[in-house]
């Protein structure tokens, strides 16, 4: 039985929010400003929201244009994000969205099951796919 | 200067170059083809197919917003000649051009930060006094640092793409060195000989090991070389002077050997012009103790250590030596040596020389009646015990010493030098007497030299 949680947070640059299924969603909102203190505080609303098995994900990073390799690297090596997230979605639209996905799953490899879709429908579904 | 890549020469470089041009110049371009190196140049041509395909995807015209595309090939060929600090301009469109910069933007700041190691690297190799060369999987030459020029003579451009062989002395040696990389994978502190442009040879000490790619497939060699022109001077040098020394203590020996043969000489003459047997038989067992002395020498200058003696061989000389001077055949009285293929220090083998010499000449002189039996013999042994000491054995079966003879006692000259030199050899002695012959047995610490294999094999 899939445990409802009704936890959300939301920083300055993302809103987190579990859905019915128990995926964690992660809507990057439009922040061309966004620093490292947003993507640790960012990382820190992951832990709050962990509660001991890994997270499936879904990453709206259609509203994101701009990224720096220290903001990827701070992502994609973290041992938080390592350790809590057991798969992620990316979901892209824009070119741009498309690229920074692209770049997040092939230069910095991500450490766990990864893929990009344009359709956030699809997207749940292959997250569903991966048992929580 | 960051060209690392340039300098290895990677012909990727000059078909994305090409292919820039033609995207450049509005022209259709076949995708690049990535290597299997999966390296930074790989990305590259990755990056760039995308964007050819993004071009064509999206219906875009080369001309219809010239400038950006510039601009955006500018980046190109900067992130292809290593140049990372060009950035291509995000202009917040969000359109494939500004999705194209972003990604080379990307992709430059990626490579540079790996880029930098291989820049840190290239400045160790350029500073590096010993020569460096790098080899391609077909063993011709990929790359030389400053002092491998610099040592040789060349230019870059005369040995990049060149065998090995042609600056090694003897060609024959690149065949030698790979296939002795290809069992061991490295090969350290081997020498051989450089051969410079103008012909000179030049003795270096090398080390040589395996290249491979990110995939730990072969792709070449590096050879570190040390020039040891002085070293081997130097080496030739002391040779020459050990070799000088060689000589001259030979000769020192030989001397001193003519001179002790010469004193001998002497006390034969004089024996010969005293009636006195008494004295005649002084003048004889000095004789003999001269000579015991003067093989020593003899022995030494014969052999190729000058310090020590093979004891074994001079026990036997000096033995048969003391029989034909006492007119005694090895038929009438067997002569048994056993001793073990061992090194004595000259210190250590003049006392043992003429301790020996004495209890021989003893044995021949006192030891045994005119008509001896068939079976009567001399023994001498040197055996090492397990505490390391040795034990010198001479034993005959003769009639023996007088009963009640003490040897601690005796007067004999003979037996005190026995006694004395026993002492200095700080050894202890067991004397056995009977009628049925005598045994003089001495055990002492000597410092022993064994041989090495070389010198027993020789």
């Amino acid at each position: 039985m899939i445990k409802q949680r009704t936890e959300q947070i939301e920083t300055r640059t993302a809103k987190f929010w579990f859905d019915n299924n128990g995926i964690l969603h992660v809507e990057h909102l439009a922040a061309p400003d966004r620093g490292m203190s947003d993507i640790e505080e960012n990382i820190s609303a992951i832990i709050d929201l962990w509660q001991g098995t890994p997270l499936r994900v879904l990453a709206d990073i259609r509203a994101v244009y701009t990224t720096t390799r220290e903001e990827r690297h701070l992502y994609t090596n973290n041992e938080v994000i390592k350790n809590q997230i057991g798969v992620i979605a990316l979901l892209v639209s824009s070119p741009i969205s498309r690229v920074i996905g692209s770049m997040l799953m092939g230069i910095n490899m991500l450490p766990m099951p990864a893929k990009l879709f344009t359709s956030e429908k699809d997207a749940l579904e292959w997250l569903k796919g991966f048992r929580e | 200067m960051r060209s690392t890549k340039n300098e290895l020469e990677d012909f990727r470089l000059s078909k994305i170059r090409t292919f820039i041009a033609h995207l450049n110049a509005g022209e259709s371009v076949v995708p690049l083809e990535p290597s299997a190196e999966s390296d930074e140049i790989d990305a590259i041509i990755h990056e760039l197919n995308q964007f050819a395909l993004a071009i064509e995807g999206e219906g875009l015209q080369v001309g219809v917003d010239d400038q950006r595309l510039i601009q955006i090939l500018d980046t190109i060929i900067n992130i292809a000649v290593l140049d990372f600090d060009h950035k291509a301009p995000v202009t917040g469109a969000g359109d494939v051009f500004d999705a194209v910069a972003t990604g080379l933007n990307a992709l430059g700041e990626e490579l540079q930060a790996s880029t930098v190691s291989i820049a840190f690297l290239d400045s160790i190799f350029a500073s590096m006094v010993d020569p460096l060369i790098v080899l391609d999987a077909r063993a011709k030459i990929q790359m030389m640092n400053p002092a491998a020029l610099e040592m040789l003579g060349y230019h870059r451009e005369e040995l990049i793409g060149k065998g090995l062989g042609l600056i090694l002395n003897d060609p024959e040696m690149q065949d030698f060195m790979l296939e002795a990389l290809a069992k061991i994978a490295y090969v350290r502190d081997k020498e051989t000989s450089f051969r410079t442009k103008d012909g000179a040879e030049i003795p270096i000490s090398y080390s040589l090991s395996v290249l491979r790619n990110h995939h730990g497939s072969y792709r070449g060699a590096v050879c570190v070389g040390r020039d040891i022109t002085e070293k081997k001077r130097i080496n030739e040098q002391i040779a020459y002077s050990l070799r000088e020394k060689e000589v001259l203590l030979k000769e020192i020996h030989h001397r001193v050997k003519n001179n002790l043969q010469i004193i001998s000489s002497l006390l034969f003459l004089q024996s010969k012009q005293v009636k006195d047997p008494e004295t005649v038989a002084i003048l004889q067992d000095s004789q003999n103790r001269v000579r015991s002395m003067s093989l020593i020498h003899e022995k030494l200058y014969q052999t190729d250590d000058l310090g020590k003696i093979e004891i074994k061989t001079y026990i036997e000389s000096l033995v048969q030596s003391l029989f034909a001077s006492f007119g005694v055949s090895t038929k009438k009285i067997t002569l048994k040596i056993q001793a073990e293929d061992v090194f004595f220090s000259v210190d250590m083998a003049i006392p043992l020389g003429v301790i020996i010499n004495e209890l021989v000449s003893n044995s021949l002189k006192h030891g045994f009646h005119e008509n001896v039996s068939n079976d009567a013999y001399v023994d001498i042994s040197i055996d090492q015990h397990p505490d390391d000491s040795w034990m010198l054995t001479v034993e005959d079966n003769g009639i023996g010493f007088p009963k009640g003879f003490d040897l601690e006692s005796s007067k004999s000259l003979g037996l005190h030098l026995v006694r004395n030199l026993v002492d200095q050899l700080n050894g202890t002695f067991e004397f056995t007497n009977s009628t049925e012959g005598a045994r003089l047995q001495i055990q002492y610490f000597p410092q022993r030299e064994t041989p090495s294999p070389e010198v027993l094999d020789s």
